[in-house]
């Protein structure tokens, strides 16, 4: 796997066997390994049918695990010692055969690489999934060593009857001697039977040092292979000592049975392999229920099983990469695997830092990198939103407030400026009818005048209050309300708090109350209206309610449709409820506090 | 009369005092806000007091902490409170606010009827409360709308206009051309069908009407 992940491109071809594939390649080395097993057992059908099938499935799950591990890139050699350690183990068995079928060099070859199973199994359980250390291969050179130089020693000093061969088949027997032969072999089953209690301590070395997906990976194949260590010492220990035939017997059935949880193992971590991408799809599940950063990576750590994984966020803002924190990345990978991940524009997006272990785990590892990219991406995405929209919000408010403290300034213009004026005309005017005397037609015209003055500065008056009414800043919104119910041609019952609140809220509240009890007195034909004023922790909630005819809405357009607009941008929301006859009622809620 | 102006309109002001001079009253200071009034009833005490409701420094309700506070200070003192807003709170607050009697509450639009200014002028010189007729209209129009004031006769309805208004039995009597005990009648009538404790306090009834007539039902 390159070492760039991008979600413009996150598939990619599977390292993982597709079973198609198997199920075309398998069957036939298995049935011919089958066959080979079973006419190997021929002689011993009819006396030992259980054995006979312990002696036939292990070669045959031996090769099916061998090409199942071939397939996978990083476990050839494993596959390819599972492979040698089949026709091994069948060889082991010859021994058993009529002396008319021990032809040849058949016995030799029976007598020395029958072990062979043993080396190549051993092998292979402690290399998988990690190719062993150093001193790993050293213990298997050892014993591959001891075997094939003690096997060949005692052949030689031997007559193959002695070791339970026929007598006439071909055999080195340079220097026959039993007491040397038997010391051999004395010394050859110490050797192995010291070296299987080493593969031990190898093999919980090697668990000592997994850690994580390897981890569960090692544990099935550990536990396999600490079976057929001890089954198998138990049979040379068994030799040794030289207890019972049946009890040897038996003995070797068990070790039998041991080498068969082995390739049971083996295929416990394939299939957990497989299920380990159901663990994706959960890991998808997961992360659509938490898409901050430390959510994505808890969600990850899960499922890689990697408790100290990271996600570094990019973040444009500071032009570099952030921990679920909020603190800045020095750009440090701390010996880890770093995996950057690019969003589908191509930006930087993320770096993930995992276990080195994980290598291993390129198909997986993808997935998850790109399931956790996408729930990154999709964090971002709605942050932006977010933050975009909250300076929508914020610029609606600023402008709807900017609108309200120009109708405050025109009307406090209206006041000192125009109204003034008048009034100065109409002193004046008053002063000259007070001088002006007899002269009916002055006082004619100077009444006429003070007629239209008066009617002129009562029109200027209602303009200013309709613009801004002055009690509504200086008193708040009881008085200023009271202010358009006096005013009204109808009963209105009023149920207002004394209490002042923020301009723009009673600016907005005391414009909404106007504007509906205009609509009333215009469309509605009510004869009662009530305004009310509700005030909790959390909201204010304000309403306007009439018995008119009802069929109202707030239309585009309309004047209640704009202070909606003005309502919304300061967080809150205005209804109308106007079933047709049965009256209506505008209701604004607003946050406060 | 002496009077004492304080607006911040100079425009105004300079109208309102040629007016009162033209009338016949003595305009004996035009002050700008209510700090210089204030400074200046220090050492005399002119009959009446006129204040716009509007003055520095914040330019809402100055006029009515002064009318207070020229009634503690000077409390033979009347006060006129003019504005240009005609706003029932205000009329209530100023009586509430500047003391039991000599208070009045007037449109600026007053100043067309030099008669009406020079009578709110010699009411609030007397002791008595002043509230302008339009407030009074205008609460009267809306409460005239609920029960209460059909129950009373028109003459009845008169009278308690007129109490709205701020006026004393005595005004009442003038303003009705009736006598003080036919005044009388009428009004503990009145008081009696709108269910109102009649106050010993001559002055503190002009509150209880106001609040009567504004309880919108």
């Amino acid at each position: 796997m390159d070492d760039v992940v991008s979600l413009s491109e996150p598939a990619r071809a599977g390292s993982l066997v597709p079973a198609e594939r198997l199920a075309r390649v398998l069957p036939v080395p298995m049935l011919l390994t089958a066959v080979a097993a079973v006419v190997t057992w021929w002689p011993c059908w009819g006396t030992d049918v259980a054995l006979g099938l312990i002696n036939v499935l292990v070669p045959v799950s031996f090769v099916a695990i061998g090409i199942v591990l071939l397939h996978d890139r990083s476990q050839r050699v494993t596959g390819l010692l599972m492979l040698v350690a089949a026709p091994c183990y069948i060889m082991t068995w010859w021994w058993s055969w009529p002396p008319e079928w021990q032809i040849g060099p058949l016995p030799l070859a029976s007598f020395v690489l029958g072990y062979g199973w043993f080396v190549c199994g051993g092998f292979a359980l402690v290399r998988y999934p990690d190719r062993g250390r150093g001193y790993e291969r050293t213990y298997f050179g050892v014993m591959t060593a001891w075997i094939l130089a003690l096997k060949s020693a005692i052949a030689v000093t031997s007559r193959p009857e002695w070791n339970g061969y026929a007598a006439h088949a071909w055999w080195p027997a340079l220097l026959p001697d039993r007491a040397p032969s038997d010391l051999l072999r004395s010394v050859f089953d110490a050797g192995i039977a010291a070296i299987a209690v080493l593969l031990l301590a190898v093999l919980l070395l090697k668990l000592r040092r997994s850690r994580g997906l390897e981890r569960l990976d090692t544990v099935p194949v550990i536990v396999a292979a600490c079976a057929v260590a001890l089954c198998g010492g138990a049979y040379l220990i068994g030799r040794w000592a030289e207890i019972p035939v049946a009890l040897m017997d038996a003995l070797r059935a068990a070790t039998g049975v041991a080498a068969l949880v082995t390739p049971l193992a083996f295929l416990a971590t394939v299939l957990r392999r497989g299920l380990a991408r159901s663990s994706v799809a959960d890991l998808v599940l997961r992360l659509a229920e938490a898409p901050s950063v430390d959510g994505v990576q808890r969600a990850i750590r899960g499922t890689l099983q990697d408790p100290l994984l990271r996600v570094l966020f990019w973040l444009p803002a500071v032009d570099g990469y952030v921990d679920a924190e909020g603190a800045r990345w020095a750009g440090d990978a701390g010996g880890r695997w770093s995996v950057p991940v690019q969003s589908r524009s191509g930006m930087p997006l993320a770096v993930l830092l995992l276990d080195p272990t994980l290598r291993r785990y390129p198909a997986l590892v993808r997935s998850v990198v790109v399931a956790g990219g996408f729930a990154l991406e999709n964090g971002r995405l709605h942050a932006d939103v977010a933050a975009q929209l909250a300076e929508v919000r914020a610029s609606r408010a600023r402008i709807v407030e900017e609108t309200m403290a120009e109708r405050r300034r025109l009307e406090r213009d209206l006041h000192d400026g125009a109204q003034q004026s008048l009034l100065a005309v109409t002193t004046s005017l008053s002063t000259a009818r007070m001088r002006a005397g007899r002269d009916v037609e002055v006082v004619q015209a100077l009444e006429q005048a003070r007629v239209d003055l008066g009617q002129a500065r009562r029109e200027l008056r209602d303009l200013a209050r309709g613009i801004h009414p002055a009690v509504l800043s200086q008193s708040g919104l009881h008085p200023a309300i009271e202010g358009i119910a006096e005013r009204l041609g109808l009963p209105v019952v009023l149920d207002l708090p004394d209490q002042r609140l923020p301009t723009a809220m009673e600016s907005t509240c005391y414009f909404v109350v106007a504007e509906a009890l205009t609509n009333v007195v215009k469309h509605s034909a009510a004869t009662h209206v009530a305004v009310g004023l509700r005030l909790d922790a959390d909201d204010l909630l304000l309403t306007v309610a009439d018995d008119g005819c009802g069929g109202a809405s707030a239309s585009a357009g309309s004047g209640i449709a704009g202070l909606a607009d003005r309502v919304r941008a300061l967080g809150g929301d205005l209804v109308v409820d106007s079933p047709s006859g049965a009256g209506t009622t505008v209701s604004v809620r607003m946050p406060c506090g | 009369m002496r009077v004492a102006i304080a607006d911040d309109s100079a425009l105004f002001r300079r109208g309102l005092a040629e007016l009162l001079t033209a009338a016949g009253l003595d305009v004996v200071r035009e002050a700008k806000d209510a700090d210089e009034l204030l400074a200046y009833l220090l050492h005399d005490r002119p009959d009446v007091v006129v204040l716009d409701i509007r003055m520095p420094p914040t330019f809402t309700d100055e006029g009515l902490l002064a009318a207070a506070a020229v009634r503690e200070r000077s409390p033979s003192t009347g006060v006129l409170v003019l504005s240009t807003y005609s706003e029932t709170t205000y009329a209530v607050r100023l009586v509430e606010g500047a003391g039991a009697s000599g208070v009045g509450y007037l449109l600026k639009d007053r100043v067309d009827d030099v008669d009406a200014l020079r009578d709110a002028l010699a009411r609030v010189c007397s002791g008595q409360h002043v509230i302008d007729p339009d407030i009074v209209t205008r609460l009267f129009a809306r409460r005239g709308r609920l029960q209460g004031v059909d129950a009373l006769s028109p003459k009845e309805r008169e009278v308690l206009r007129h109490l709205a208004e701020g006026r004393s039995n005595a005004g009442v009597g003038s303003a009705l051309g009736l006598s003080p005990r036919t005044v009388e009648a009428h009004v503990n009538a009145v008081f009696t069908k709108l269910d109102l404790t009649p106050a010993g306090d001559v002055n503190r009834r002009v509150l209880a009407v106001l609040t009567w007539l504004r309880a919108g039902g």
